[in-house]
């Protein structure tokens, strides 16, 4: 076993850990970060992108033990609580959800770009979401989202009111 | 006879709105954010394996498969397994208390591997651990004695392309005393009378290939005991209700014994059909013996050798016509290559044979569909479901017909579409809603289409640009197969929010939003109010399966009826509580309601509920509608074989390097006519996101066995489809309206007919490219790999 | 994962650390970088689950660089590819060759995981580095405990998932002479898809131009003759020395000599002759991209 103390979303973990435990695992299941998904376990899908120390990482490729003082960020951990990140809401709006099993991974390789690239142009965003394979086809949506957040954010928006969104786009409470 | 209710109800809607446009209505069409989205896009546990957290104490279990793809199976031997750490216990046929059979449509698929094995995917062993690792490792131990049998991978050694008899061969079915699963055929006109007579006559033979789902969430379901000795089953799977009968089959219990709920779903294309059923079959079955929870989730490989595929076909047509270009014969011969069970298979071949001629006006015809059991993983459903496999065929040949006549493949087509007041080859009389001619027209024009063909054919140099065109239609819902009835349940709280649950599954594709958009259109609340909950099999009646785009017509006709009584009961209430002239004057645009004259005297919408509350006016209400049964000849192929037709028409622009055989789409227009747009995003996702899906079939995805039937691409670096930077880069898309009066507004399906006619549209673009009458004629199959393009480009002679 | 309580994980305090315990562990250790490679060869089985495992993280500040100094370029082993984009050597249309092979590689995540070093030892005609880097005659450094030796790339990659490395060594870089001004390369790769692929066949190109004449040129396939590993066309190349460029020059490389040194293999996914004809159309199109780059018209 590794001792191995991890920030996950700003939080800090110290965990004892089999050396091969993979770091996907270690997320779902020791911590129950769910968003994080496995669809093949070989660096091929995508779906298990985290952040780790801001670099977009296959999870499911990446050794817990190995990683003693990262600071890993998942989709659970974008925002602070009781407000949604630009790029969430922009994902939103941009339409292109469908089954959702891809969605995570995307909006965080969307993070790990536009932390680098404040306006991408088309070829840089293709090229950034290559990393995840979407088979619901939501790919120009989802090209669609990386530009509104860019947006969001180049106006200063970065965190909205999660109830906010909630009541505009999902569940209302009606009033009286 | 009077009609039913619901007939009325769904009738009376549509006439009533027959001529109101789309973007008159206030949430019917409209761009709505999916209710799902949010949950979605904060990673929230909804898939099933994400479940797993929420379950306390479970046991793993790994399936042990064979490694022969034809052998008897004489013994197995699990003693060593169970002594590997953490081993719970082995189940095998024997342990199976019910009946051991998960087959789809005909019992022919065992779930453990009892007397033999047919292809490298069946089970013979149940390994069950207190981690998934242990199961596994211990899965290795597990010793089976096999006698092994010939192998067959080619349908052409077990029956004869010729005469369509079964050769003799060593049975893969000696229980059933043949191979040859279904035959299906189609016998119309005189034949040999209308070849003899026509001008022109173009004969091939096409191959389409096997297609794998690639849905990115690999299966997984959880069973959890019941203190009754029922079972509850999470479980990633299309149709909860099939699952169902699936398991108390297995189990030996009654229905209501067992409880299955599907959960949100990564994908399903109609791969989560039986495969569902089997996985729930295992947990469930181990569950209720160890009396604890039991999990198990694929991996990648295990999801790629375990579930159904899209079924390869091999196929011979022969079409005829005049010299002006009207069709007057078509002849053909389709073999399914079934794989080693039925699955759906008997419903598919069906799909195809009715769909064998493609959307035109065709008086003679001869065709036969055959499905053919191989040793290879089973053919199953997949979007499109048999379509694809003969739209190829029939939208290649219409291609070498035009150049054969000197037509343009869009005069060709105009020329032969079916129309209003025209019948089907299967003598079905359209008598409204064909959309057919004027989704040509659209695709012609958006895509630029004329000046296209003419600037593309004066291009040189080594990468050339083609544009191609293929339409189709699609039968809504199971037609004849089955009885196709839906359900739908509607309870307003005391609130004002409702809560809305249909038995159908939402796989991804968003259907459901569509009945929300009812919903919400009917009672007029905003889509907002409205929350769903998730199929299961104790909530709902039967709404028939998630399958053959039947949501939308069949799930959406459910919930308008369910809406419209709630609505007329409201409406009454209203009329009363603001004196209005009569219920039909009542305007509810939630939170507001009030009489038509009069919009300043209102209530609020959650005053109305409150008072019907105390009126005892019931606030719930179950939606129900049963489709006009289908009606089919076996020995004809006549009839009416489904109620209503989605038709399209794809353009596909490409760009073909000579020199490597390297194609990739350049622009695409589909459009369609879906009868009313419901739920615009999602129809757009389709028309996209199929197109997508579609193209990968058209380009580069085809399942490899080696000599003894082993999968060779069994993961998605090997299994190609289409990344982020293979997507065109300009789409157009267009959604014509021609409504369907036994359909919710006249709305029809589009989850499948979005994938049918991809792949012959860019193989006809690619011919297009190749300006070649040979290359015209070689190009009779996909994937449209690299090395096939640039073998027939050299084959053609083409030159830079 | 298969085999979790066997493997123990060495988290090394230096490089001589690491040297010494590879030394006394030798050869029950396999060294970690990016662990793209290894753990899915662990995964699928195809090697046994090592006793140890070298974690290289540690290492990192030390070993991930890439520097241009006196004439001679260094990359340190655990550069990652992603690190390497960020360098000269995409600034530089000498190194084109290196774009290349990004915009083929992986996929974009996969390149922030993905190192070098581990490129170069997982020794398979994927390794596109080693295909890249051949042509530009580059040597790996390797030291153990027992000090440093240096080996042409040519002679470090044996075969197929072997090398020369001997277990108690490190690859600590890759080197090579820094290319002249008049120079270029580039890196052909496609298959059926953008992304995320093998490759129906792989071809780099180092070209050096005195006007219109190749001066110096190298070029590599993923395999040439037999051996499923990178190599260098030494034949082909040795035509093209001294030559004028001219199209009809390339067709002759392409149509008579390459096909005297290029032997293919038919498999399930394609055959030996169209990898044989992609081969020679990679040739041509290889030499033309850095022809057209020494003269700056790309
Ligand atoms: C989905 C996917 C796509 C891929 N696509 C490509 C591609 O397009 N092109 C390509 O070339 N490769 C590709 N690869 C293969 C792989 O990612 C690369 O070879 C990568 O560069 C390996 O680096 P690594 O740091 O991850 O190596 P590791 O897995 O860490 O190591 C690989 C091997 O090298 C040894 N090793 C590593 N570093 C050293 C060292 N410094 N000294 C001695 N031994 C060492 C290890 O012991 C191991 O045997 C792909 C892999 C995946 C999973
Ligand atoms: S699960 Fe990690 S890439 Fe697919
Ligand atoms: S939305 Fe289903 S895989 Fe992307």
């Amino acid at each position: 076993m590794v001792k191995v103390t991890l920030t996950v979303n700003n939080v800090k973990y110290e965990l004892d850990v089999p050396p091969l435990e993979r770091l996907i695992d270690t997320l779902r299941y020791r911590l129950g970060f769910t968003s994080v998904k496995e669809g093949c376990g070989r660096g091929e899908c995508g779906s298990c992108i985290v952040l780790v120390n801001g670099n977009p990482v296959h999870s499911c490729l990446a050794l817990t033990s190995r990683l003693d003082g990262a600071e890993i960020t998942t989709l659970e951990g974008l925002a602070p609580a009781g407000k949604m990140h630009a790029i969430q809401v922009a994902y939103i709006e941009a339409r292109g959800v469908q089954c959702g099993f891809c969605t995570p991974s995307f909006i965080m390789v969307t993070k790990a770009l536009l932390d680098r690239v404040s306006d991408p142009d088309d070829k840089t965003i293709r090229e950034w979401h290559s990393s995840v394979l979407c088979r619901c086809g939501s790919y120009p949506y989802y090209f669609e989202a990386v530009k509104r957040a860019a947006k969001y954010l180049k106006e200063g928006k970065v965190y909205f009111d999660e109830r906010e969104v909630r009541e505009k786009y999902h569940l209302k409470v009606l009033a009286r | 006879m009077s009609k039913p209710d619901y007939v009325e109800i769904v009738e009376e809607v549509f006439y009533k709105y027959k001529d109101k446009k789309t973007e008159e209505f206030k949430y019917l069409g409209k761009n709505v954010v999916r209710w799902d989205a949010i949950a979605k896009i904060t990673g929230q546990p909804i898939f099933t394996a994400d479940l797993l957290k929420l379950v306390k104490n479970p046991v793993f279990v790994y399936s042990v498969r064979t490694k022969y793809a034809h052998a008897k199976v004489k013994g197995v031997d699990y003693s060593d397994a169970l002594k590997y750490p953490g081993v719970l216990a082995v189940f095998t046929a024997k342990d199976v208390p019910g009946i051991n059979d998960v087959g789809y449509v005909i019992p022919d698929q065992p779930l453990l591997a009892d007397r033999k094995v047919r292809y490298i995917g069946d089970t013979v062993a149940l390994v069950v651990a207190e981690s998934l690792e242990n199961a596994r490792e211990a899965g290795e131990l597990v010793q089976v004695d096999y006698e092994p049998l010939k192998v067959y991978l080619d349908p052409l050694e077990i029956i004869d392309p010729e005469t369509l008899e079964e050769k003799p061969h060593e049975l893969i079915h000696d229980e059933r005393g043949t191979d040859i699963l279904t035959r299906y055929k189609i016998r119309v006109g005189d034949v040999e009378k209308a070849f003899k007579e026509a001008a022109v006559v173009v004969e091939n033979k096409y191959e389409t290939p096997f297609q794998e789902h690639a849905y990115i969430e690999p299966e997984a379901a959880i069973a959890i005991p019941e203190p009754d000795g029922g079972v509850t089953i999470y479980a990633k799977t299309q149709c909860p209700f099939d699952t169902r009968k699936a398991v108390a089959n297995v189990l030996g219990l009654p229905f209501n014994m067992v409880r299955v709920i599907a959960p949100a779903l990564g994908g399903g294309f109609g791969g989560a059909e039986d495969v569902g059923n089997e996985i729930a079959a295992k947990v469930a079955l181990v569950a209720t013996r160890l009396k604890r929870p039991a999990a198990l989730i694929h991996t990648r490989e295990e999801s790629i050798i375990g579930h159904t595929k899209r079924h390869r076909t091999i196929s011979w047509y022969r079409h005829a016509a005049a010299r002006d270009g009207t069709l007057l014969a078509v002849e053909a011969k389709v073999i399914l290559d079934k794989g080693a069970y039925a699955s759906l298979g008997p419903f598919v071949a069906w799909r195809a044979v009715v769909h064998s001629t493609g959307p035109y006006k065709v008086r003679n015809a001869k065709v036969d569909v055959v499905a053919v059991y191989t040793n290879k993983i089973p053919g199953g459903a997949f979007r499109g479901f048999g379509n694809p496999q003969v739209t190829f065929p029939v939208e290649r040949q219409m291609d070498l017909l035009a150049e054969e006549l000197g037509m343009d493949p869009v005069e060709l087509r105009l020329k032969n579409v079916l129309r209003n007041g025209d019948r089907t080859v299967h003598g079905q009389l359209l008598d409204h809603g064909v959309g057919a001619e004027e989704v040509i027209k659209k695709a012609v024009e958006l895509s630029g289409w004329y000046e296209k063909r003419r600037l593309y054919a004066s291009l040189t140099g080594p990468v050339r640009r083609g544009i191609g065109i293929a339409i189709f239609y699609h039968g809504n819902s199971i037609g004849a197969e089955g009885a196709d009835y839906s359900s739908a349940s509607v309870i307003i709280q005391r609130d004002g929010s409702i809560i809305f649950r249909t038995g159908l599954t939402d796989m991804g594709q968003g259907a459901i939003q569509g009945l929300i958009n009812i919903l919400a259109e009917v009672l007029g609340v905003p889509p907002n109010y409205i929350k769903v909950e998730a199929a299961d099999t104790a909530a709902t009646p039967d709404a028939g399966p998630t399958v053959a785009s039947r949501s939308t017509a069949m799930g959406g006709n459910a919930t308008l009826v369910a809406a419209y009584k709630l609505r007329q009961r409201l409406n009454k209430l209203a009329a009363e509580l603001l004196g209005c002239g009569s219920p039909d004057d009542v305007v509810i645009e939630a939170p507001k309601v009030y009489c038509k004259d009069d919009p300043s005297h209102a209530i609020t919408w959650r005053e109305l509920v409150e008072q019907a509350f105390w009126k005892g006016v019931p606030l719930q209400e179950f939606g129900f509608y049963r489709a006009p049964p289908a009606e089919w000849d076996e020995e004809t192929g006549t009839g009416a074989p489904y109620f209503t037709y989605t038709y399209g028409a794809i353009v596909s622009d490409v760009e073909v390097d000579l020199e490597t055989g390297v194609v990739r789409v350049k622009e695409a227009t589909t459009v369609y006519d879906i009868g009313r747009v419901i739920n615009r995003t999602g129809a757009e996702l389709h028309a996209i996101g199929g197109y997508i899906q579609g193209m990968g079939y058209a380009l580069m995805e085809d399942l490899y066995y080696d000599s003894e039937g082993r999968l060779m691409n069994n993961n998605l670096s090997t299994y190609h489809i289409p990344t982020a930077r293979d997507v065109p880069e300009k789409f157009n898309v267009y959604f014509v309206e021609a409504g369907y009066y036994h359909a919710p507004f006249g709305a029809k399906g589009l989850g499948e007919p979005s994938i049918v006619a991809i792949a012959p549209s860019i193989a006809n673009a690619v011919v297009n490219a190749l300006r070649s009458k040979q290359a015209n004629k070689l190009v009779n199959k996909h994937p449209l790999t690299p090395d096939y393009v640039y073998g027939l480009i050299k084959k053609a002679g083409v030159k830079p | 994962m298969v085999g979790i309580e066997l493997v123990s994980i060495y988290k090394p305090k230096s490089l001589s650390d690491a040297l010494e315990f590879l030394d006394k562990n030798a050869p029950d250790v396999k060294p970690i970088a990016g662990g793209t490679e290894l753990l899915l060869l662990i995964r699928d089985k195809k090697i046994k689950p090592p006793k140890y495992l070298l974690d290289l993280y540690p290492l990192k500040k030390q070993l991930s660089y890439v520097k241009v100094e006196n004439g001679i370029v260094r990359i340190g082993a655990l550069t990652t590819v992603y690190e390497l984009s960020q360098s000269i050597l995409h600034r530089d249309k000498r190194f084109a060759g290196f774009v290349d092979v990004y915009d083929k590689f992986g996929t974009m995540a996969l390149r922030f995981e993905a190192t070098i070093g581990g490129n170069l030892n997982a020794a398979t005609q994927y390794s596109d580095y080693i295909t890249l880097m051949l042509v530009f005659d580059a040597s790996v450094r390797l030291e153990s405990v027992k000090g440093v030796r240096e080996l042409k790339l040519s002679e470090f990659v044996l075969d197929k998932r072997k090398t020369a490395l001997n277990p108690n060594e490190l690859v600590t870089e890759v080197v090579f002479r820094e290319p002249p001004l008049d120079s270029s390369s580039s890196f052909v790769k496609f298959d059926r898809r953008e992304i995320l692929i093998a490759g129906i066949v792989t071809e780099a190109t180092y070209l050096h131009l005195e006007g219109d004449t190749i001066k110096d040129v190298r070029i590599s396939f993923d395999m040439v003759a037999g051996r499923r590993i990178p190599a260098r066309a030494l034949k082909t190349e040795e035509f093209l020395r001294g030559k004028s460029f001219t199209s009809d020059l390339l067709e002759e490389a392409a149509e008579k000599v390459l096909p005297s040194e290029m032997s293919r293999v038919t498999d399930w996914w394609t055959t030996a002759d169209y990898r044989l004809e992609m081969s020679k159309v990679s040739l041509k199109r290889g030499l033309k991209l850095a022809y057209e780059r020494v003269k700056g018209v790309r």
